[in-house]
């Protein structure tokens, strides 16, 4: 419903902008597929500035821990990343769902540190995605369900003028990660 | 000193121009760089006037985009004098091994920019316009860009300097006032002197001029509406300025391998505190400083040709400074001047400035007119530069610089080849 | 390299941390593996994702810090300096300052970065900004409603300066603002002072009190800080594996610098010595640090030298160890850089695992705390050490002091934004 407002192209479009601005490269030159740190030459500071834009934008909070994290929390040490700091197997299985086939080089002992280099701008993109796709159904203020946008980005209530609540990239990590293993097992 | 020390190369920046050379002939020609205020709203202020500097950019300056959250005016000074210092010495493409040249900074305070905490505090109001410190832990807060807590830290301009030039030797990083500009030259040269380093680049800059800088000096009570009047009896404050100084210092005997021409060396520091009323130091801590650089040259005050004085325009600051130059003086020809009616109070900067200032004194055999000092204070026993320029043979230049909180400190500033050392090594 | 001729050895030092209210306590809990991390009491954390740090006791500290005779410089004290001012207290008193008549040989080297104002100023200060630079100055200085010292409270050298007036120290005078670095810059600045005849005597360090809102804010927001934790006790977590960010911590350290000729001939009790002191900066990024560590290097190869030592002379290293995962990589590799084969064989430990990180006073503390450790015999731990970091391999001396008997160490500081600071400190054997 509501997330028909924002479309495709915008959330790439969006996130081209933000890597762009921060990075201060033509955008031109990013692709979806283009990997934030090896062909783009992000550092550490650049990923938060670039989550910062990208939240100022669309109205949202992007998630502040990575996903091997979250599966460490919910499913026990050790069970993406071996003593070694290296990927398990049931970590590469998880990663392959979420990030697709933009990531051919996440194998069974891969180095955790290795792993940012998969960043993409389509693999953000996504992240942003399952944010505005968790646009409750009426506004949990006026309870009101007229999603409006004036800019293709921000949402918020046709009614009251109240913000959209998403829910924030963590939490919505943690969704994920609850429902797949329902489905699959894989812990 | 132990060894010859000399300055080979200066980078400058003020509110009569971008370089040394600008800065100088402004001064020659009576201008001054302070204006009414620019950038913000003056009227909310008593003060309506500063000696602000123009025409940095980040573009100009190739500082790469990414990197403007965490720049400003101040960042903008340093990196380019250090740049104009590092290549006016001959340095860029010397064998000289940038990890190893020192480099030390005396660097104004970093204020807040509430600008940045403006969207965070409207996202954490509640109906009423209070703020709700519950939203604002829970999320509000990260409305204020992830850059901001960098912009924050006091040495960041420092590391960004050090990052543009790739200087890795030794260095500190000293604040806020006119000591730390002191300071930072007489470290650059201890570090040179003892072999520490083959070259040291000494730093003094000001605070970046804001709404909340210029508060702090109102409240202090140090500040006059619209004139800086150094040694005038009608004085009633500073002014605030930009400005910054880089000097590239060297040892002589490198120098000379490098077949460069030294420029001036600095021949004595001395330092002294005494906080007794809080404030500005006394006369006798200002000219116990004096007599230290004095003594550290191996010369009598009568032998200095010309001393830039602190002089700031406060009433009591210029009346302590007028006590201790008219005792550690008496009897000597030595004339005065003082920057700060051109180009304002420029806190760490000052004194590097002013350093600046002296070699091109000794250079020219000119000193500028004191702008301001008019009428003269009558208890100002010694020859103040006023009117317009005077010409001289200057070798020896003494330069003074106070801070706020009880600092006084002397430099001397010295032809570079009046001749070898008069000290032995410390012992 | 530098004159030898005057040496400076350590005849005082004071220090408030989250573990003690002076040097043994601290030094006596730090040997016990305690720690003094805990969910922070003295401003409401709910909602951050961090919501620890270490705290100074709080009553302990507001009764020591009431008993002092109140003073007309008492106002200008931020938090930090009053910290100082109680650890300059413990350090004078050691070194029996008060009988070295000639004040002026007396100087003071101070790294700190000020304080913070409240939440109730910040929001006061706001009412009289009325957006895009635009300021009603006269309704706030006329509403006597704003405390005029939150312009001051982050000016670097009001408490150099109210604590050299208190303590009555008018030598040299250095104000220092590097960030991690600040406190061990002071100590390696003031040993130059001494060595360069400037002064006979130098008290110098850190402080720091950054565990307020503004503060605590800034490093949420950069995710300096450590978010996932088991127990606050359990989150500084050096060169272990799964280490994710560091805790911030407040206090003071004060060290009582003074020429070795000096210090005998008034029969002051020499407690070790300061051999050397090296200072470098990454010139890399501005968070991130220098991937081969080279900062790290140069700044222990640059005090090894100065100290006029080799470094197979060096016993033992006090890390900077974090707990972040860059530093604590980089630093291993510095030093298995500077040490080459040996490094395996130097114990390395962090006091952060136990202190957390305080800043500009943490080197200075930390220096301290090896210095002790030499006349002691023993060596600190890195608490929390329970699983390997392939990549981080040295003898961290886990979780245990260790009674080992040595003579040199090193203190390492790698400050914010790369600027970085090493001391050497030595057993004075005459």
């Amino acid at each position: 419903m509501g997330q028909n407002l924002i479309t495709e192209e915008k959330v790439i479009d969006a996130v081209k902008d933000a890597v762009a601005e921060t990075l201060s490269i033509d955008k031109g030159t990013i692709n979806a597929d283009s990997s934030l740190i090896q062909a783009l030459d992000a550092e550490s500071l650049d990923f938060l500035d670039i989550n910062y834009r990208i939240e100022q934008t669309f109205g949202i909070k992007m998630a502040r821990h990575f996903i091997l994290e979250h599966i460490e929390e919910m499913y026990g040490e050790g069970s993406a990343i071996d003593e070694d700091g290296k990927l398990t197997e049931k970590a590469v299985e998880l990663l392959k769902i979420r990030l697709g086939e933009e990531a051919p080089e996440i194998k069974v002992g891969t180095d955790m540190d290795d792993i940012p280099a998969q960043l993409t701008v389509q693999s953000i993109a996504n992240g942003v995605r399952d944010i505005l796709n968790s646009l409750p159904e009426k506004c949990t203020n006026c309870g009101a369900q007229q999603w409006t946008s004036e800019d293709g980005a921000k949402v918020k209530c046709g009614n009251c003028g109240e913000p959209a609540a998403y829910t924030n990239g963590d939490d919505l990590a943690v969704e994920w990660l609850k429902k797949l293993n329902a489905e699959r097992k894989i812990f | 000193m132990a060894d010859a020390v000399v300055i080979t190369g200066i980078g400058l920046v003020s509110s009569l121009g971008l370089s040394l050379e600008d800065t100088w002939a402004a001064l020659l020609d009576g201008r001054s760089g302070i204006r009414p205020i620019e950038g913000f709203p003056a009227e909310g202020f008593k003060t309506k006037v500063a000696a602000q500097v123009s025409g940095l950019d980040a573009r100009q300056l190739d500082i790469p985009p990414r990197e403007d959250r965490v720049v400003d005016t101040h960042t903008f000074m340093l990196i380019k004098c250090l740049r104009d210092a590092f290549k006016n010495s001959g340095h860029d493409g010397s064998a000289i091994d940038r990890d190893e040249v020192a480099f030390f900074a005396g660097m104004g305070g970093v204020d807040y920019r509430i600008d940045d905490f403006i969207p965070a505090i409207k996202a954490s109001m509640d109906k009423s316009g209070n703020i709700d410190f519950d939203k604002f832990y829970s999320g509000a807060f990260r409305e204020i860009h992830p850059m901001w807590p960098l912009a924050m830290l006091n040495n960041i301009a420092f590391c960004q300097a050090a990052i543009a030039l790739e200087l890795r030797g030794d260095n500190t990083v000293l604040s806020p006032h006119a000591e730390a500009g002191a300071q930072s030259i007489y470290e650059s040269c201890m570090s040179v002197a003892e072999g520490l380093s083959p070259a040291a680049m000494a730093a003094g800059v000001s605070e970046k001029f804001s709404p909340i800088n210029l508060a702090r000096e109102i409240i202090a009570g140090t500040t006059s509406a619209n004139v800086c009047k150094p040694f005038a009896s009608d004085r009633d404050g500073t002014v605030l300025g930009e400005g910054c100084a880089v000097l590239s210092l060297e040892s002589l005997a490198s120098v000379s391998e490098r077949g460069m021409v030294p420029m001036a060396r600095i021949s004595g520091y001395g330092e002294a505190f005494s906080w007794k009323e809080q404030a500005a130091p006394d006369a006798e801590t200002i000219s116990r400083a004096m007599r230290a650089a004095l003594d550290e040259a191996g010369l009598n005050s009568s032998e200095v040709d010309v001393l830039i004085a602190h002089a700031d325009g406060t009433t009591r600051g210029d009346a302590n400074e007028i006590d201790a130059i008219n005792d550690v003086f008496d009897g000597a020809d030595t004339n005065v001047y003082s920057s700060k009616g051109a180009l304002g109070h420029m806190l760490a900067g000052s004194p590097a400035v002013d350093a600046a200032l002296a070699v091109k004194m000794i250079e020219t055999g000119t000193v500028p007119a004191t702008l301001n000092a008019d009428p003269l204070d009558s208890g100002v026993k010694f020859n103040v530069v006023t009117g317009g320029a005077l010409k001289k043979g200057v070798k020896r230049v003494m330069v003074s610089a106070t801070s706020r909180e009880g600092h006084a400190s002397a430099l001397i500033v010295e032809a570079a080849t009046d001749g070898s050392p008069r000290r032995e090594a410390i012992k | 390299m530098r004159a030898q001729k005057r040496r400076v050895v350590i005849t005082g030092h004071g220090m408030i941390s989250p573990l003690g209210m002076d040097s043994e306590e601290t030094f006596a809990a730090t040997s016990a593996g305690q720690s003094g991390i805990d969910y922070i009491k003295n401003f409401d954390t709910t909602g951050l994702p961090c919501r620890i740090g270490g705290e100074v006791d709080e009553e302990r500290f507001k009764n020591m810090d009431t008993a002092l005779p109140p003073t007309e410089i008492d106002v200008h004290l931020s938090r930090g300096a009053r910290f100082m001012r109680l650890a300059t207290l413990e350090a004078v008193l050691q070194a029996r300052l008060a009988g070295v008549s000639n004040r002026s040989r007396i100087g003071f080297a101070l790294g700190s970065h000020g304080e913070n104002a409240s939440p109730e100023d910040m929001r006061k200060l706001l009412r009289f900004y009325k957006g895009e630079g635009k300021w009603d100055m006269d309704g706030l200085i006329k509403s006597g409603d704003y405390p005029f010292k939150n312009f001051y409270l982050r000016k670097p050298d009001v408490a150099t300066a109210a604590l050299s007036m208190l303590f009555d120290f008018a030598g040299p005078n250095l104000s220092i603002v590097s960030a991690c670095s600040a406190g061990p810059q002071a100590i390696g600045e003031a040993l130059y002072m001494i060595r360069d005849g400037r002064a006979d005597v130098m008290v110098a360090g850190g402080c720091e009190s950054q565990l307020n809102f503004i503060g605590f804010i800034g490093f949420v927001l950069i995710t300096a800080l450590s978010e996932k934790y088991d127990t606050p006790q359990s989150a500084s977590r050096p060169f272990d594996r799964k280490r994710n960010g560091f805790v911030m911590s407040e206090g003071a350290g004060a060290v009582v610098l003074e020429e070795l000729e000096h210090a005998k001939r008034r029969g002051a009790k020499i407690i070790g010595e300061v051999l050397g002191y090296g200072s470098s900066a990454d010139a890399y990024r501005i968070t991130d640090t220098h991937p081969k560590g080279l900062g790290a290097i140069y700044a222990m190869r640059g005090a090894i030298e100065n100290a006029g030592i080799t470094a197979d002379d060096v016993d033992y290293v006090s890390a900077h160890g974090t707990s972040t995962t860059q530093n604590d990589l980089g630093e291993t590799k510095a030093i298995k850089e500077v040490f080459g084969e040996r490094a395996k064989d130097i114990p390395v430990s962090s006091v952060k695992s136990m202190l957390g990180h305080t800043i500009a006073a943490a080197g200075a503390i930390e220096c301290i705390l090896a210095m002790m450790g030499i006349n002691r015999s023993v060596i600190l731990p890195t608490i929390n050490y329970e699983n390997k970091d392939p990549k981080c391999d040295l003898d961290y001396v886990p979780n245990a002091a260790r009674k080992v008997e040595h003579r040199i160490a090193l203190s390492n500081s790698f400050g914010f934004g790369g600027q970085n600071a090493c001391l050497v400190v030595g057993r004075y054997d005459g």
